[in-house]
């Protein structure tokens, strides 16, 4: 019975399913929190679930990861596809970047202002 | 000589940045120039279509057509008179690295044939911008930073579902055979991606409704590099917008769509710069007001109608580098851009510089605006578009009531207060100036070129 569990059309729909619920976290976080850091925690809590889905998806029962080794030549192993994985690879760096970025950005400003509720933010405006 | 050198030789300048010293000022003169010249050199040989990498399926490609041509000649343009302006300056190393940095992700943005690295240099372009925005170091700077980060960030989810949803569905990131193959996709994914592009890509392109942050970002920033922004990036933004639209043979339902949200983008921005009292601010909603046009313009799959949005593009990105310099002479005196600083300087330079660029604006003859109007104009009554030709007729009149109180405003008697202008700077603005005279005027050598680029747009799978 447990081995239904592992075919990739159901990890498909686990990784789909889990992915939106981490998305909407994600999004309703940064959308509904008021502290800074909280706000980038769920934008980078957003991105990740869509490493996982992308990733996820290319995930298939039987294959393995995609480097080239003596085993996967010796036993002659199917691989998965190695662009998403390269590519997701690229987007983590840049996310780590952006974040890193942000939080220097908060902390500069909280020295400033004393202050990291988005909604106490008012420095810009009409007639400032 | 290759195409990459747009982005690698900015990449490698910025990079480099350490061994230069105080030379940056000329560095950066000279790098501009000549990459102007490299650009130049590539008219009547275009496409061009470069690959890295191996294999065919996963190779990296870059494309030049006329369109994108365009773009680059545009931005070292801008650049070029950019850096001559601060010459009689300190040497700055963070602007020479960030201006590098944007030049390298923005030609890179307008050449790349790869959904994936538009999503590279997206990310390069905004990460410069939110450190652009952050320059000033005080608490408005910074505030305005964390604005910009927050909403790019939403940006860069978005298009990272539309390439992610692509690939599931295609297993492929060339944006040419993603053009062949995109009416394969089922309605409902065709959707999302399309959606997601919108949100992604119009974010960064600055339309209603997701441009309510602009304004509070132009404010953060300092006036040069609003200036760049609104030359620039923005227009970096736009040609990516709507390249990839026609590349994908959107339904036409979706274009009118972008037409109607390019009307109230302009209703909106004009009417809220009417009760504005920052000249920042004013100049931030009249980006966003034309912005608005170009989107009514662009969206017409009509090649007259996108010359004449080629046609704004340039001009407007003269106008507003002259605008956005000009200002910043007068935030130097006065520390502040409140209107009321328009009552208090004298200097005839000034007003009639203002002067040309508001009216240039507004698209009164003989002003290189107006020849962008009037072809915009001619071509949607061609197409029996009345209904738009009314819209921004009459938006413009909007547009027209704070460009004539400002200008108005520095007539008033009050306690002067003479300005200083160095000869550089007074040249550079002039030789702007008289572009945008000289276009009003002679307008036919630029409107070829923006009939070639507006049939290279819309053709832009066939290239």
């Amino acid at each position: 019975m447990l081995s239904s569990f592992n075919q990739t059309p159901f990890l498909h729909d686990v990784i789909t399913v889990g992915s939106l619920i981490l998305l909407t976290i994600g999004l309703v976080g940064a959308l509904t929190k008021k502290n800074l850091f909280k706000i980038f925690l769920s934008l980078a809590i957003a991105e990740a679930s869509l490493f996982i889905y992308f990733i996820g998806m290319h995930f298939e029962v039987g294959k393995v990861a995609p480097i080239v080794t003596q085993e996967v030549e010796k036993f002659s192993l199917n691989m998965v596809d190695p662009v998403p994985q390269a590519m997701i690879l690229t987007t983590i760096v840049i996310a780590i970047a952006v974040l890193s970025l942000a939080l220097s950005f908060v902390i500069n400003y909280f020295k400033l202002t004393n202050n990291m509720r988005i909604n106490e933010m008012n420095e810009l405006g009409e007639g400032k | 000589m290759s195409i990459l050198y747009f982005v690698t030789i900015p990449l490698l300048a910025s990079f480099l940045t350490p061994f230069f010293k105080d030379y940056l000022r000329y560095i950066s003169v000279a790098l501009n120039s000549l990459l102007l010249v490299f650009a130049l050199s590539f008219m009547g040989d275009t496409p061009i279509r470069e690959y890295i990498s191996f294999d065919s399926a996963l190779s990296i490609s870059f494309v030049l057509d006329s369109a994108s041509l365009f773009f680059v000649v545009l931005f070292f343009l801008i650049m070029t008179l950019f850096s001559l302006y601060h010459l009689k300056e300190e040497s700055r190393k963070d602007s020479f690295i960030l201006t590098n940095m944007l030049l390298a992700s923005v030609s890179g943005l307008v050449l790349s044939g790869d959904i994936f690295n538009i999503y590279i240099f997206f990310e390069i372009a905004s990460i410069t911008a939110y450190i652009l925005t952050s320059l000033g170091r005080d608490k408005k700077a910074y505030s305005g930073a964390i604005r910009y980060m927050i909403i790019g960030s939403f940006a860069s989810i978005f298009l990272l579902i539309a390439i992610v949803t692509i690939y599931l569905n295609l297993g492929t990131l060339n944006l040419l055979t993603i053009s062949e193959s995109f009416f394969t996709i089922s309605q409902n994914s065709q959707f999302l991606i399309i959606l997601s592009l919108f949100i992604g890509f119009g974010i960064k392109a600055e339309i209603f409704p997701l441009n309510f942050w602009v304004v509070d970002i132009y404010q953060a920033s300092s006036n040069r590099v609003n200036a760049l922004f609104s030359a620039i990036l923005s227009k970096a933004y736009i040609f990516l917008f709507f390249h990839i639209a026609y590349m994908l043979h959107v339904d036409t339902k979706y274009l009118s769509f972008l037409a109607v949200i390019g009307v109230i983008s302009f209703a909106v921005a004009e009417l809220s710069a009417l009760s504005s009292k920052d000249i920042k601010r004013i100049f931030a909603y009249s980006t966003l007001g034309q912005i608005g046009v170009l989107f009514i313009a662009l969206s017409s799959n009509s090649i007259d109608v996108i010359s004449g949005a080629i046609f704004l593009i340039a001009i407007h990105s003269i106008t507003k580098l002259m605008l956005f310099l000009s200002l910043d002479i007068l935030e130097q005196k006065f520390k502040s851009t409140t209107i009321e600083i328009f009552k208090n300087f004298n200097s005839l330079f000034l007003v009639v510089i203002f002067a040309i660029g508001f009216l240039s604006l507004l698209g009164l003859p003989p002003f290189g605006g107006f020849i962008a109007k009037l072809t915009i104009l001619n071509g949607l009554v061609g197409l029996r578009e009345y209904l738009f030709v009314g819209a921004i007729l009459v938006i413009s009149l909007i547009e027209a009531v704070y460009f004539f109180r400002l200008l108005g405003s520095t007539r008033v008697q009050e306690p002067k207060e003479d300005i200083e202008i160095e000869l550089l700077p007074k040249v550079l603005l002039s030789l702007m100036a008289i572009a945008i005279v000289y276009f009003g005027l002679f307008p036919d050598a630029l409107l070829d070129i923006s009939k070639d680029v507006a049939t290279t747009l819309i053709g832009g799978a066939d290239v």
